[in-house]
Order: C-alpha cells, then structure tokens, then sequence
C-alpha cells in the first residue's frame, strides 16, 4: 500500500511512498478505519490484518496483526457499523455476498464471523453505510 | 422543570430506512442490502462495472471499472434510495475513490484511481469537473482513503483475475 502526501494548499499529490504494510499478506484490496485501527483486506490470501493507526508510516514497517476473521471468500471492501464489520466477498457468487464479523471492542479482532445466505450479487466489491439522519 | 403539553410528542430526527449499499462489478448495480434479509436495487441507474462508493452527504459517488466514469447520484435519505445519477468519464477504468477538502473547506476533490494513475476532479455543488491526471501512478490501484486529513494511501490489486468461482 502507497502513501500520497496531499498539499493542503493547492490538493496535489507528492511522491508516493510503500507504507511497507502490504508485505503481511497477499493481494492487499480494501481498507477501513475503525476503533484506533486501520483494517486492510487481502484478497488472496483471505486475511483480514489490523494495523494500528498511530502507527501508520512510510518509512518503517508497522506491526500489523491477523484479526481473526474467517467465512471469507476473496474478501474485498470493508463498512464498520454498531459494532460489526461487514466485508464484501468478491469471489462469492452464491448469495454469499457479505461477510458479518464481530469487533472486539477490546482487542479489535473480528469475529465471529458468518456469510449471508441471500445477497446474490455478482463481484461485490465497495460496500458503505449511508450517513445517518 | 420544562413542561410537554398533552399528546404533543417530542420532536425526533428523521429515521433512514435500514440497510447498506454495495456495489457488485459483474452485476452493473448497486444494491440496498438489509442484513438478516436480502437486496434489492438501490433506485440508482448507469452503473457500469461498480466497484468502490464514497459518501459526501447528500451525494454518493461510484466509480465503475468498466464504464471507465463515475456516477454521481442524490442519496435520498428518507427511503434510503439513490436518484438523478449522473456520469462523467474519467478517461479509463476507475477502480478507487477518495473525497478531500481543503482546510478551511476553500475547495473539494475527488481522487479516482483511473488505469495506473490517479486523477484529480473538483466538487462543485455535489457535481464533477476539470478531472486532471495528478501526475501520481500506481501499478493496478484499487482502493482509495485519506488518512489523517494529509495523506492519500492505496492499495493496489488487480481487478482483471479469474478464479472457480467467477460469474
């Protein structure tokens, strides 16, 4: 995973540089913030890492963790809402669209973890919650 | 001690419909979902290959892979739908999104991962424009995020892949 500084000036981008976090597992895909921790998503290996957020650099390597998540399948995006998270299969095509984790509000680590059954959806991939009212 | 006259009920924020939005490539939709129950279209149409959705209230912003644009759309928030989607090309496969505003809110943009590099578009009133290449290039971006309100980070996956369980 890079890193972009933004001007806060003018908003554009300087170089980029490898936050070095992208080594934990395969296929970095998406990422969410939630609870102190920056959660990132590996499509190929079918992990779900923590990262702690205060941790965060460009330059040294961060102490990222498994979280513990299962039942995934290629898992992609991430929405965080009243204590889950809630992760997109991207393989699934089977209504197994949507992975449903537990956060542990202590730890961070997710789980447990259960598939939906009716979300028959072709390559899920963003998912998000809207504002509330 | 405040006093309530009969049968006036106090006053309660608007509530939003349950359920959450994804956004499926291989279905060309972005769907309502409701866990514990099921998925039904979200009201919003032109979505071509959707992959990632960001929020700035009262609009949602997709970008689509395969329609190499993104789809501006009015989120209603009393039925929790979407509405009035309209697109604009970004020149490429768009597969990441990211909203950033200026300290002082002088200026909104909108990141997009097109192709290997990222673009650059302005918000004005919810709409696009002036979508410029950044000069910044990613090898298969996928997913975009500012964090601490300084920094953009990526990650970068290729969407194109097969496997068993492909539609």
């Amino acid at each position: 995973m890079l890193g972009c500084p933004i001007n806060p000036t003018t908003g554009d981008l300087g170089a980029c540089a490898d936050t070095q976090m992208t080594e934990k597992g395969s296929g970095p895909f998406g990422y969410a913030i939630n609870g102190g921790y920056l959660y990132i998503t590996y499509f190929s290996s079918n992990q779900v890492y923590k990262c702690p957020l205060a941790s965060l650099s460009t330059t040294v390597a961060s102490p990222c963790q498994l979280t513990g998540a299962n039942n995934l399948s290629g898992p992609a995006d991430f929405a965080f809402d009243d204590g889950f998270a809630y992760i997109t299969n991207f393989d699934c095509n089977d209504g197994k669209a949507v992975t449903r984790c537990a956060v542990n509000g202590t730890t961070g680590n997710l789980g447990p973890c259960e598939q939906s059954s009716t979300f028959n959806l072709a390559r899920p991939a963003g998912i998000m919650f809207p504002p509330q009212a | 001690m405040p006093t309530q006259a009969p049968n006036q009920l106090p006053t309660q924020a608007p509530t939003v419909p349950p359920g959450f939005f994804v956004a499926a490539l291989a279905s060309n939709s972005v769907s309502r979902c409701v866990w514990g129950g099921s998925c039904v279209d979200s009201g919003g149409i032109g979505f071509n290959g959707p992959t990632s959705m960001t929020f700035l209230d009262p609009k949602l912003y997709v970008v689509n892979f395969n329609g190499n644009s993104v789809s501006v759309c009015d989120w209603v928030s009393a039925t929790n739908t979407l509405s009035g989607c309209v697109n604009t090309v970004v020149g490429g496969p768009a597969s990441g999104v990211a909203a950033y505003s200026l300290p002082g809110g002088t200026a909104t943009y909108l990141f997009v991962s097109v192709g290997s590099s990222i673009r650059r578009c302005t918000i004005e009133n919810g709409a696009l424009s002036g979508c410029t290449a950044t000069g910044v290039t990613v090898s298969a971006p996928r997913d975009m995020m500012v964090i601490n309100n300084n920094t953009i980070y990526v990650t970068n996956i290729s969407l194109i892949r097969t496997c068993s369980a492909a539609p």
